[in-house]
């Protein structure tokens, strides 16, 4: 999680080891708290927007995370002109983890920021889908140094990457297969779109806006590749593109993105109340539980995992904490994130999409650049309902590694316990005969004892148990 | 979606244009590529912007002017 640590009289400085490459400046946390340190390079672009207001602006229009200029004091890095304090975010995520549907608002919130920006005479200077974090009410840009001046009659810098981190991923997600969206984990920097286009079907190009941002863009990018033309001639001169132009571009874009839906997640979920295997009354006894353990522990942050749709986060959030809901069914994410969108009110939970077989690794630079799920935690209270007889059983998992890897992530756990002889247990054992892992209750309970203390627990009608547990050391 | 079609219609003429002069954009990096395919977009864009801002204006213009007729025959209305 940390890149490096510098110690000043007595205080934590610790850099974010995801903010390096830009040398207009970097974010360090101090004691927890988060700022940013802005570098001579970046002075210029930092004083023209802040005097002409358009960091208001953005901020106003909800697009933008918040910023206070503060005295940099004598805790900011060697080289610190401006130094700004940011409000802390309640978790970072990365698009490999995204639902369909928060990759094209992210996409939207760096065009609506563009076209805000274009007639002031800025733009932004890069169109990363990092740059974009939900901040527990809605997704803004995290990014205040990625507004810069604009280069007057310059393209867009950021056109090829807006093109590789929005619309090569959600043209792919949308008629190839959402599960490319992992594909992410690889292409951190962005999809090549000569990738995108081989995958793409080619009646996709069809549309308008694909052709043109996404088949043109990758076949022009392409010509790079030819050797026989290397050293005969450079472009003679940068094109030049008007505000216009330019307006018109990002309104092409904004058509483009608008008109990428995925439509055929499965209906399935929308119906779970009727297919689950347990009764009502079994429904709304686990649904009270969790009510209670919410408002007894009053947790700030809550891990739901194997959220499904995020029946339970929501009782974690009406009780103020914030929830990040992990699914591996992108289906699932993704219909829990329109939930969401179409219900403004409800706020503070983020819906991820991963294998909780194969968590959200550290990536990157160094492999230190995006932190893995492990060391965005811990949690305060992982609800991990429904979820380990998938791991033992479908993935393979052992008890104790579990509990190990809760013990990791959490300091409070409420796991459900379903007995063997359950319906669905049995469903997954149907074709496996005696080759799973060793799965019952005194197992299960002398794995979690080792490193959660039990203190309290609920027995449900159908034989299913909940228990509480809190952690009782931390293993390596 | 209509602007978009236009867009690719005039852009195709564009390409054909490039094709045929694609020794002045011999060995480029892709950031090239992407600026040059943006030009092309972007010029194309700005007529259809332009074409809106104008048709904006034409509309107001006329907007206003049968407003003021209107007004007018109201307010005569009204005095009579």
């Amino acid at each position: 999680m940390v890149a490096r640590i510098i110690e000043k009289k007595m205080t934590q400085i610790i850099a974010d080891s995801g903010s390096f490459r830009d040398p207009s400046g970097h974010v360090f946390t101090k004691d927890g708290d988060v700022y940013r340190s802005i570098f001579k390079p970046g002075v210029r672009d930092f004083e023209a927007a802040r005097d002409s207001g358009v960091y208001d602006k953005l901020i106003g229009r909800g697009l933008l995370l918040s910023h206070q200029e503060v005295n940099a004091g004598n805790f900011a890095p060697e080289g610190t002109v401006y130094c700004l304090a940011h409000p802390q975010l309640p978790m970072i995520s990365y698009p490999w983890e995204w639902p369909f549907s928060l990759l094209k608002d992210a996409a939207l919130v760096h065009l609506d920021a563009m076209e805000m920006l274009l007639p002031y005479g800025f733009w932004l200077r890069d169109a990363s889908a990092f740059n974009v974090q939900y901040d527990g009410s809605r997704l803004r840009l995290i990014d205040t140094l990625s507004i810069g001046c604009r280069v007057p009659e310059s393209p867009w810098v950021a056109y090829g990457q807006f093109c590789s981190h929005f619309l090569a991923p959600l043209a792919m997600a949308a008629y190839c297969d959402v599960r490319t969206l992992s594909l992410w984990r690889n292409y951190i920097d962005g999809y090549p779109l000569d990738l995108a286009i081989k995958l793409l079907p080619i009646w996709r190009f069809l549309k308008p806006g694909l052709f043109m941002h996404l088949n043109l863009h990758a076949r022009i990018q392409n010509l790079a590749d030819r050797k026989e033309h290397i050293g005969k001639s450079k472009l003679a001169r940068k094109p030049k593109v008007s505000e216009r132009g330019l307006i018109g571009l990002i309104r092409s874009l904004h058509r483009t993105i608008e008109g990428i839906k995925w439509n055929r997640f499965s209906k399935i979920w929308e119906d779970y109340r009727e297919i689950r295997t347990y009764n009502t009354e079994d429904v709304a006894r686990k649904s009270e539980y969790v009510d209670s353990v919410v408002q007894r522990l009053k947790p700030n942050m809550v891990w739901d995992l194997g959220s499904n749709t995020g029946e339970f986060s929501l009782i974690a959030a009406s009780y103020g904490a914030f929830v990040v809901s992990v699914d591996g069914d992108p289906a699932c994410t993704e219909f829990l994130y329109q939930k969401l969108s179409q219900k403004n009110r409800i706020r503070g939970i983020l819906p991820l999409t991963m294998d909780l077989a194969n968590p959200s690794p550290s990536l990157g630079w160094d492999s230190r650049e995006r932190l893995s799920l492990r060391d965005r935690g811990p949690a305060d209270l992982v609800l991990a309902l429904a979820l380990i007889h998938h791991l033992v059983l479908s993935c393979g998992v052992p008890l104790y590694q579990i509990a190990k890897w809760f013990s990791n992530i959490t300091n409070h756990v409420l796991v459900e316990f379903i007995p063997p002889s359950d319906p669905m247990v049995q469903k997954l054992l149907r074709n496996r005969g005696d080759e799973h892992l060793p799965y019952n209750l005194e197992i299960f309970q002398s794995s979690f004892g080792k490193v959660f203390d039990f203190f309290d627990q609920k027995k449900l009608q159908n034989g299913r148990i909940l228990f509480l547990c809190r952690r009782k050391k931390r293993l390596g | 979606m209509k602007s978009n079609s236009i867009l690719v219609i005039l852009l195709i003429f564009c390409c054909l244009l490039i094709s045929f002069a694609n020794t002045a954009y011999a060995y480029l990096d892709p950031a090239t590529g992407s600026m040059i395919v943006q030009a092309v977009i972007a010029a194309v864009a700005a007529i259809s912007v332009s074409i809106g801002i104008f048709w904006g204006r034409l509309r107001s213009f006329f907007s206003r002017l049968f407003g003021r007729k209107n007004n007018r025959k109201k307010n005569d209305t009204n005095n009579s």
